[in-house]
């Protein structure tokens, strides 16, 4: 399959329309990014319990998301691609991504970690908000909607921890987009 | 297995183009949304009606939070503020795609039916019932609507309203998350 060839394949993906499955494939890359945000977060960094859980709670969700999204990718015979083979790894995909201003590998502070996790779940909403445009089966697109809803409201919960209340701050945007 | 070259081909077919642009040294995030305002954006003239309902809602909703804000106080106040200049902007991003399409925009009422509201909890809940029923109004329209731009454009506010929804269940002493997947039920 071309989602798994190297760069050959990775030029035509970008001349020739994606398959569905490949966007949901991608989507399941971002998601599994995500789970792995959260769960680092909650082994090492210094988290205060408010904090601590709410993210508990959100990697449940994630993990739903990746599940769904997995559940899919199998009806199809799909494969299922794994999650960051490790902290270098994850470290390289989010430094690929603007909407995370700070790393894994310089996230030192409860704050560091909170600026990292909603820059996740920006990347998860404009994957989501792309695929959107690009899925056509009814199926789909339900998960992609009601999977983006999901991650905006966790990107809002997050962003009020990190903007210590601040609704405007919190809840910026009429329009969500994920991509800046 | 997938490699890390593999996983670099699947952020591409994730839709992030900017990321895979990015890894390819070629480009930047203005690459992704150019391709989107450059997709066809003429919105169909079936889609009119649906739009309509949808901003029909959204005038509706504007006017229960204009008319519950003094009810409430303290942070339910401050985001009952915020969420109604989104729900305004909402509305005159849906007027402006029926105007694209050539239809006519459903104009806002002179009033609504939104009961009797004399405390924070009876607005909280006529809140949380607008947007519930935005919420399942978008996910129904959104499988119905072309081209894909449009779809696009429309789930950027139905996850505005999820948000919306979180944080008025919260105010209202209801779990703000009860659900991995937002569907207008809860």
């Amino acid at each position: 399959m071309a989602v798994l060839a190297g760069p050959a394949d990775g030029a035509r993906a970008q001349t020739q329309p994606e398959t569905e499955a490949e966007i949901l494939t991608g989507l399941l890359v971002v998601e599994l990014l995500v789970v792995y945000a959260y769960r680092r977060a909650l082994e090492i960094a210094p988290l205060s319990a408010p904090v601590r859980s709410l993210a508990s709670l959100v990697l449940t969700h994630e993990h739903a998301h990746v599940a769904r999204l997995s559940d899919e990718l199998a009806r199809r015979g799909a494969p299922l691609p794994d999650g960051p083979a490790d902290l270098a790894a994850a470290n390289l995909e989010v430094e690929q991504h603007s909407q995370v201003p700070v790393t894994f590998l310089k996230a030192k502070t409860e704050h560091d970690w909170l600026r990292l996790l909603v820059g996740v779940e920006r990347v998860a909403e404009g994957a989501y908000y792309l695929a959107t445009a690009k899925l056509t089966t009814p199926r789909y697109l339900s998960l992609a909607a009601e999977t983006m809803a999901s991650d905006a409201q966790h990107a809002g919960w997050v962003a009020l921890h990190l903007h210590k209340g601040e609704i405007d701050k919190a809840v910026p945007n009429a329009f969500v987009q994920g991509i800046p | 297995m997938v490699t890390v070259s593999s996983r670099r081909t699947l952020l591409r077919a994730s839709g992030i183009a900017a990321a895979a642009a990015l890894l390819d040294g070629c480009g930047g995030t203005d690459t992704t949304k150019a391709e989107l305002h450059r997709a066809p954006s003429t919105v169909r003239r079936t889609d009119v009606h649906l739009l309509n309902r949808l901003l029909d809602l959204e005038n509706r909703t504007a006017s229960a939070y204009a008319a519950g804000i003094p009810l409430l106080t303290g942070a339910a106040a401050r985001n009952a503020e915020q969420f109604l200049g989104q729900e305004l902007s909402h509305a005159g991003e849906l007027a402006g795609l029926v105007k694209e399409a050539g239809g006519m925009p459903v104009p806002r009422g002179a009033s609504y039916p939104l009961g009797s509201l004399r405390t924070a909890a009876e607005v909280l809940r006529l809140l949380h019932e607008l947007e519930r029923l935005q919420i399942s109004s978008y996910l129904a329209a959104i499988p119905r609507l072309e081209p894909g731009s449009l779809r696009a454009a429309v789930v950027t506010i139905l996850a505005n309203d999820a948000q919306h929804l979180s944080f008025i269940r919260s105010a209202a002493r209801l779990d703000a998350l009860p659900s991995p997947f937002v569907t207008g039920a809860q």
